[in-house]
């Protein structure tokens, strides 16, 4: 019986497949470590400190990057999560007790707002296990809906109130206070946010893409398609948590409205005005739609019907989003200027497939 | 005939099913149904469309979930499990449909099956070039033609090392001139060891492939036994109607 | 015991206005499978609609309301025609697209008529005593009404070609079509008929209550949970549960307060699920 490896076609075959799998990984990875980069890269851009109009734009949009990263764990499984808000509210209001009550390191409030929404999903997550496609996104609408109400109810949370005057977090005798400190600390756990995501996805990426592109499939081959779903939520409530955090911090109150249900429809927003096919998508269309909003619509009503018409306008003419259209626009230039052949077209319609 | 003695024990039942029935709403899809298949045995199974050939593939492997009766596989009660369960578990099957990863390579496609059944596979390249899958590693599964793609489709459950497979229609959608593929997949699989449950339309196929044959009607068992019987027999004729061969007729199940 | 008569009756009509709203969202899903994000939106135009009529035109009541179901039903036509189709079987897409249009028309009512409540009252109010309870005629009429326009819905449904069609398509497209039933034709009539109804829906409870922007957003989250709780995609369960839901509404609305009623309603729906992922009447899925 011949075997896999012995004869000389097959020896062609693995070196073909892992340079194929190679491909594909290394463009997929290079997009995760260039978007962390710049992040890093931006952390040591020196800004300046009297521009607070400039600093408080960049952090509007740093503090929502993690909500848009939790939207976009799920959307790589084709899952549409609009319960964002419910988890940044149990990274905030759980940093906000701790600030309160116990201390105000940063090491310890970041890692709290990191590790009890995961802890949190977790339950959720199992009920969600079940759960496929769009009915999904109706679940998650009603889980913000929970999470929303329960913090209301709360005395210990202050109900409508919220929590207020929650203190600045210290690393040792520096009180990160003033508006570019608090940016910076917004970039790092961005930074933690994007490795966790990146992280995640790179470990498990075979298992992902094959479950969003053929799950029934996948099972009949023999995956376990529930220890990616419930790992998926769970990243994404890190990283939810994070991005509540980051809220609470700049706004020093940890108040309901700041997790409001229907504000899960933005994160999801930047992400599929983004794009979902890597990592870039999301901070694309966060950094975006933060920006136009702020120049175009700064009255409320105005956001939503500008974040409304870009919905439908990316859901009818720009399938994949920004980065995805962009891509495809690329390489229709690039196919004009030299003729293509078969071969290569096909392996790069294999690579765009993996996205 | 291949001579498989030492295999053919008493009690080396790879898939047992006892009394499977499937219901939902008032339909009964499959009634009692019964077979035994040893390793190395090719065993069909035939039926008039709505027969419920697809329910029991689906009851036995798992996607749908028997509202009564029992499966055991190698001994090992499985009734009810998951697909990836039984998949890991040493049962596949395959689909009536193309079912594969159209995005990815035809490579990336072995791979996936090959980590996934957590087992590793052999004899995959024999598969490849008597299909001639080979020839096209590098590209987009999704556009190859329809036959290849039932084949990458076939060689994937294979390739995770089964111990039982149950193919659904595997010819379907294929040239006349391409089922002789399947012919050879069929042998090799079965002369490893496998025991192979093929659902099938074509007539010459199951004639070529199976010694023994069920016929499946109205959701229960009406006749089993060797083929050429029971092919002759008129309940199993009129159960079709009155197509009997349907080399002419099948192109896509 | 006066208290839970005046709750019954306050909850059945509850559960009334809750059954128009949720059969739509739930046979759009059930003939088209998208979950329309916009339905709350037709729910808010209705009311909106009625109200420019009456007090912008100046018509009695009764033609307000129906001249508003027409006109919210258009607009639900319209929605399919343009936003809906081109992506129809694309269902993230599909939800997208609704999505962006719940908010554009939010953000378009609140420009147009500002963010507080409007000015406008039910005509008839009236209170009828029974004993202790007072029953207010107007909710009387919400559930007549509904129980009318539900009536009417099964008959269509059930009785008429049409309705027939309706549901062969929901059942299974690819057969209905086969069989010579036109997707293209009869779904904009599905969204048509969803957004009628929850637009009478909201013409008729919004002025017993407020009309302001926030009510399209309630109103979606209403849906959902009935819709989850009676499984997606059952009409019957839908109307079973709209019923349930207005009922624990408003007897825990009278025992308990408002907010910790919803909590202990959502918390309860989400852990059925995790027994019953299809709701209670919902379309057992093993791969949806």
């Amino acid at each position: 019986m011949p075997r896999l490896l012995s004869s000389p076609a097959s020896l062609a075959v693995s070196g073909r497949h892992e340079r194929q799998a190679g491909r594909r990984l290394d463009r997929r990875l290079t997009m995760e470590l260039g978007v962390i980069s710049l992040l890093v890269g931006l952390l040591f851009l020196p800004l300046p400190a009297e521009n607070l109009q400039l600093i408080s734009q960049m952090n509007q949009a740093v503090m929502v990057l993690g909500a848009a990263l939790a939207v976009y764990v799920m959307l790589r499984l084709n899952l549409l999560h609009f319960g964002v808000p419910a988890f940044m509210a149990v990274g905030g209001y759980s940093s906000a007790l701790v600030a309160i009550h116990i201390t105000d390191n940063v090491v310890a409030l970041v890692a709290v707002s990191l590790v009890v929404p995961a802890l949190v999903a977790v339950p959720f997550g199992l009920i969600t296990l079940r759960l496929r496609g769009t009915y999904f996104a109706l679940v998650t609408f009603l889980i913000g809906q929970v999470v929303h109400l329960a913090i209301l109810a709360s005395d210990r949370l202050g109900r409508t109130d919220g929590l207020t005057g929650v203190p600045a977090p210290t690393w040792g005798d520096v009180v990160m206070g003033d508006a570019l400190t608090t940016f910076r600390l917004g970039l790092v756990v961005c930074i933690l946010s994007a490795l966790l995501v990146a992280g995640f996805m790179s470990v498990n990426s075979r298992r992902i893409d094959s479950l969003r592109s053929n799950e029934v499939l996948a099972a009949s081959l023999g995956l376990r398609g529930w220890p990616i779903r419930l790992g998926s939520f769970v990243v994404s409530a890190a990283a939810a948590g994070a991005s509540g955090f980051l809220v609470v911090n700049t706004l020093t109150t940890a108040h309901p409205s700041s997790f409001a249900t229907l504000s899960g429809v933005n994160y999801v927003a930047y992400v599929v005005v983004g794009g979902a096919a890597s990592i870039v998508g999301p901070l694309v269309g966060t950094v975006a739609l933060v920006f136009l909003v702020a120049q175009f619509a700064s009255e409320g009503v105005y956001a939503s019907a500008l974040l409304g018409g870009l919905l439908i306008f990316t859901s009818l003419f720009l399938r994949g989003g920004l980065t995805s259209t962009v891509r495809r626009i690329a390489e229709w230039l690039r196919d004009r200027r030299t003729p293509v052949p078969r071969a290569s077209r096909q392996r790069r319609a294999v690579d765009e497939g993996q996205s | 005939m291949r001579a498989r003695a030492e295999r053919d024990v008493v009690g080396d039942q790879a898939l047992r099913v006892v009394d499977l029935s499937k219901s939902f709403g008032g339909v009964h899809a499959l009634r009692g149904v019964s077979l035994d298949i040893s390793r190395g045995q090719i065993l069909g199974i035939i039926g008039p469309n709505g027969a419920g050939k697809t329910s029991l593939v689906n009851a036995i492997s798992g996607r749908e979930r028997p509202t009564a009766g029992s499966v055991m596989l190698d001994g090992l009660d499985v009734t009810g499990r998951s697909p990836d369960y039984l998949s890991r578990r040493g049962l596949t099957r395959s689909y009536q449909q193309s079912n594969i990863f159209a995005e990815a390579s035809v490579e990336e496609n072995l791979a996936r099956a090959a980590e996934f059944a957590g087992r590793r596979a052999v004899g995959v390249d024999a598969h490849l070039q008597a299909t001639g899958l080979d020839a096209v590693l590098n590209s987009r599964s999704g556009s190859l033609p329809y036959g290849l793609q039932k084949m990458l489709g076939l060689v994937m459950s294979l390739s995770t090392g089964p111990s039982v497979v149950l193919m659904d229609e595997p010819a379907a959608g294929l040239e006349a001139g391409e089922r002789p593929q399947v012919d050879r997949l069929v042998a090799t699989c079965a002369e490893g060891g496998c025991a192979v449950l093929i659902v099938e339309h074509d007539m010459d196929m199951i004639r070529r492939l199976c010694p023994t044959v069920m016929v499946l009607d109205a959701g229960a068992l009406l006749a089993a036994g060797p083929t050429a019987e029971v092919l002759a027999r008129p309940d199993v004729l009129a159960a079709y109607l009155g197509v009997g061969d349907t080399e002419s007729e099948s192109s896509d199940g | 015991m006066d208290t839970l008569i005046q709750a019954l009756i306050n909850g059945t009509a509850l559960g009334a206005q809750y059954a128009m709203l949720a059969l739509g969202f739930s046979l759009v899903f059930g003939v088209l499978g998208v979950i329309n994000l916009a339905h709350g939106g037709f729910y808010m135009l209705g009311g909106y609609f009625t109200y420019s009529l009456t007090s912008g035109v100046g018509l009695p009541f009764v033609p307000a309301l129906i001249l508003g179901v027409l006109g919210v039903a258009l607009v639900g036509y319209l929605v399919e025609l343009v936003l809906i189709e081109p992506i129809v079987d694309d269902h993230e897409g599909t939800l997208i697209v609704s999505l962006g249009f719940f908010l554009v028309v939010i953000a378009a009512v609140t420009v147009a008529y500002g963010p507080e409540a409007v000015p406008i009252e039910f005509p008839v109010s009236s209170v009828l005593r029974v004993g202790d309870a007072y029953l207010p005629v107007a909710r009387l009429i919400v559930i007549a009404v509904a129980a009318l326009a539900v009536l009417i819905l099964w008959m269509v449904l059930f009785r008429t070609r049409h309705g027939v069609a309706l549901r062969a398509l929901a059942e299974n497209r690819e057969v209905a079509s086969i069989q010579g039933l036109r997707p293209r034709v009869y779904f904009p009539v599905a969204v048509a008929l969803s957004a009628g109804l929850a637009a009478l829906a909201g013409g008729l409870v919004l002025p017993i209550f407020t009309l302001e922007p926030p009510v399209a957003e309630v109103a979606l989250m209403t849906s959902f949970i009935i819709v989850v709780l009676g499984g997606l995609g059952s009409l019957l369960g839908a109307a079973v549960a709209a019923l349930a839901v207005g009922l624990v509404e408003a007897i825990g609305g009278a025992y308990l307060d408002g907010s910790t009623t919803k909590l202990l309603l959502f918390s309860g729906v989400l852990l059925l699920l995790l027994l019953r992922p299809s709701g209670i009447a919902g379309r057992s899925v093993r791969d949806a």
